[in-house]
């Protein structure tokens, strides 16, 4: 199953970093989308197909939490796994990003097995496309 | 101060190591040589503001930047070099803002190349200036706090 992303950050650089990273983690990726804030990401949301989204928090225009709370607030979207990217590593900011409803979080700068952990968690599906198995499909 | 700039220079030789698998220079080795030299500068809020500046040579945005894109960084790219700077920068600052008082009261500014955008009409005093290299590469960090 290909993998549709977006890829939210204002440095273009690291919008090819994540793209390359994701290309390493093993996901069939389908379409990869890159915005450069919060703004012009729901604009791609509003018209592609986005199986998750990944993005910074700090952005000039609209930064990441209130892209967040934008996508939750929109019924088409709300279900779309955000998960954030950043350099944020205080515990407290970390957690009140996750309280809106960000379902993983990952610190720059991360490797492959990182990424590949946080979105199979997140959409429980493995990079080879089988689902991610948890305690109610085993047998005993 | 002197535990705040070690405690920089340990969020810098972190973040090298982590972002590009670089390890700093032995002291006696390092050079200061920034030919070609590109600077970025950020702002910390809160109370004293600090102002932080990287400048590196051109032998280390140009290392930096082939280690983070790989083939997709071939040819003399300098608006690159000064894009992976500036996520260094922040990736830098994002460590060292951790071991500052009330560090949950600051924030980052956008790295930029513009040092008069960060804090306009604010005054700053030098607190200590870090020269290091990589592989040869030199490296320099200016921090800055706020007047008053």
């Amino acid at each position: 199953m290909a993998l549709n992303v977006l890829i939210v950050d204002d440095s273009e650089v690291m919008r090819s970093v994540i793209h390359r990273i994701l290309t390493m983690s093993g996901f069939d990726l389908g379409t990869v989308l890159k915005a450069e804030n919060g703004e012009q990401a729901l604009k791609l949301l509003d018209s592609n197909w986005i199986d998750v989204v990944l993005t910074d928090i700090n952005m000039p225009v609209m930064n990441g939490e209130e892209l967040l709370e934008r996508i939750k607030a929109i019924d088409t979207l709300a279900d779309i796994p955000v998960i954030i990217v950043s350099t944020e590593e205080r515990c407290n900011k970390i957690d009140a990003i996750l309280a809106k409803g960000a379902v993983g979080y990952i610190t720059k700068p991360f490797k492959p097995e990182d990424i590949r952990a946080i979105i199979s968690n997140s959409l429980g599906v493995e990079p080879d496309g089988s689902f991610v198995e948890g305690p109610e499909d085993s047998d005993f | 101060m002197e535990a705040l700039l070690k405690d920089l220079k340990t969020a810098i030789f972190s973040s090298m190591e982590r972002m590009f698998f670089l390890l700093a220079d032995p002291e006696e080795e390092t050079n200061t040589n920034l030919t070609g030299e590109i600077s970025v500068h950020l702002g910390i809020t809160g109370k004293p503001a600090y102002l932080l500046t990287v400048t590196a040579g051109r032998c280390l945005g140009d290392r930096m930047l082939s280690d983070l894109l790989g083939d997709d960084s071939s040819g003399d790219n300098l608006d690159m070099m000064v894009k992976c700077l500036q996520e260094t920068v922040n990736v830098i600052a994002g460590r060292f803002i951790l071991v500052l008082d009330n560090t949950s009261e600051r924030n980052l500014t956008l790295p930029t190349v513009d040092k008069a955008s960060v804090f306009p009409d604010r005054r700053f005093e030098s607190k200590g200036e870090l020269a290091m290299s990589f592989d040869g590469c030199g490296m320099k960090v200016l921090l800055e706090s706020e007047i008053g």
